[in-house]
């Protein structure tokens, strides 16, 4: 049994994971019990529901059906299947080999934030590293260079706190950001020197990176904007909602959340400077890199003023 | 309905923001959202403010009284624009008519 933390939650694993296990116990994340299904849990499997998501993942179908019962029930290709129930917070799973790092992925990548969503989390589309104490999120779409630049920001010095999905929590000083599995999809052009790469799925390489365990504030939100022929430049936002909205996880898509989601981007947009940083998609991710460290390093400055004159 | 009214007879009613609709002030805007589509509105400060009155006030003459002497502009004025935006508002379901809607 290994205890992982991770987007909010604590997962109680029977077997092993990659990745370190957590250091303690949280006093905050969600327990999760995450075990293989036995005879009965696979004769109480659930066949029918509504889909709240379906594509495809490694090139296996990819599926995620939610059950009148609150239950989440997720398939991916012929023999993999996961089954969360939320009210007694176990996640039942079913695959032919368990050490396969595409299925170790798809848990750790997708099912357990998929979970922490279920259990009222919220989270943002975005990559997150820590500099000088406070978290720092870049939010981009797919595809649209998060993973370099990260990269670039680990290799200049800042640690990791989530690869692709930020968990945030709005609490009376501001936001925290709690972090993902400590595990990367890293381009394969561009792999980490001296950390354990467990797997090439395509051009990423699937590479052990330690995270800050604990939640942390988050100082900034970077929104990257990086396409062909773009003049770069770096500016803050006007705080708004709007650009942010787009950024969270619209998962589960019932009013009540909604409503949540739209009240959790005010408070995001209140206490978190929003910066937009366009650039050409030729841009070397290291310059990319010194502009988010002075993003950080700006708003260090700031809140020390306050402080000064509090 | 509405567009069937003179704005003379619509500043006589009294209006709610449903259950439905959140919103939030903003420095630059106050952001609108319609949990029954779904749709995002961004309003002006001035409407922003007119809107956040109108919860607040109920009745459209009394909010506009209060935006009137809020903003030092001629009643006439204010209730003009704030008949069109109440119009707008209700087009888009992000206001209400309480009681139903008259007519």
């Amino acid at each position: 049994m290994s205890a992982h933390r991770l987007f909010g939650i604590e997962l109680h694993a029977d077997l092993d994971l990659p990745g370190a296990a957590a250091s303690g116990p949280s006093p905050t994340a969600a327990q999760v019990e995450l075990r293989r299904a036995d005879a009965a849990g696979l004769a109480a499997w659930p066949d029918d529901g509504i889909a709240v998501w379906k594509t495809q993942l490694e090139g296996a179908g990819f599926t995620a059906l939610s059950t009148a019962d609150r239950r989440l029930a997720i398939a991916w290709g012929d023999d993999c299947r996961f089954l969360f129930d939320i009210a007694g917070r176990s996640l039942l799973w079913e695959a032919p080999d368990p050490t396969d790092p595409a299925w170790q992925r798809l848990l750790l990548d997708t099912v357990a934030y998929l979970v922490a969503l279920e259990l009222g989390r919220e989270a943002l589309h975005a990559a997150a590293v820590v500099i000088d104490g406070a978290a720092v999120a870049v939010a981009a779409p797919s595809g649209g260079g998060k993973s370099t630049l990260t990269a670039a920001l680990l290799s200049r010095g800042a640690r990791l706190l989530s690869d692709d999905i930020v968990v945030v929590e709005p609490v009376a000083e501001g936001i925290l950001a709690h972090p993902g599995p400590p595990l990367m999809s890293v381009p394969a052009a561009d792999p980490l020197p001296g950390h354990e790469v467990l797997d090439a799925f395509g051009r990423e390489l699937w590479t052990v990176v330690p995270v800050v365990d604990e939640p942390q504030p988050l100082r900034s939100l970077v929104l990257l904007d990086r396409r062909p022929a773009a003049e770069e430049r770096s500016e803050r936002v006007a705080p708004s909602p709007l650009p942010l909205i787009p950024r969270l996880l619209a998962h589960p898509r019932t009013a009540e959340r909604e409503r949540r989601r739209f009240v959790l981007a005010g408070d995001l947009a209140d206490a978190v400077p929003i910066h937009r940083l366009v650039a050409d998609s030729a841009t070397p991710p290291n310059e990319l890199a010194e502009r988010v460290f002075a993003i950080a390093h700006a708003h260090e400055e700031a809140l020390e003023m306050d402080d000064v004159h509090a | 309905m509405p567009d069937q009214l003179t704005d003379a007879e619509l500043l006589d009613l009294t209006v709610r923001v449903p259950e439905h609709v959140v919103h939030r002030a903003f420095v630059a805007e106050t952001v609108v959202l319609n949990l029954q589509t779904g749709r995002y509105h961004g309003l002006n400060p001035s409407a922003g403010r007119m809107l956040a009155v109108l919860e607040s006030e109920g009745r459209i003459r009394t909010a506009a009284d209060t935006i009137a002497e809020e903003y030092e502009q001629p009643l006439e004025l204010i209730e003009r624009d704030l008949a069109k935006l109440c119009r707008q508002l209700l087009e888009r379901r992000l206001i209400e008519f309480t009681g139903g809607t008259p007519g």
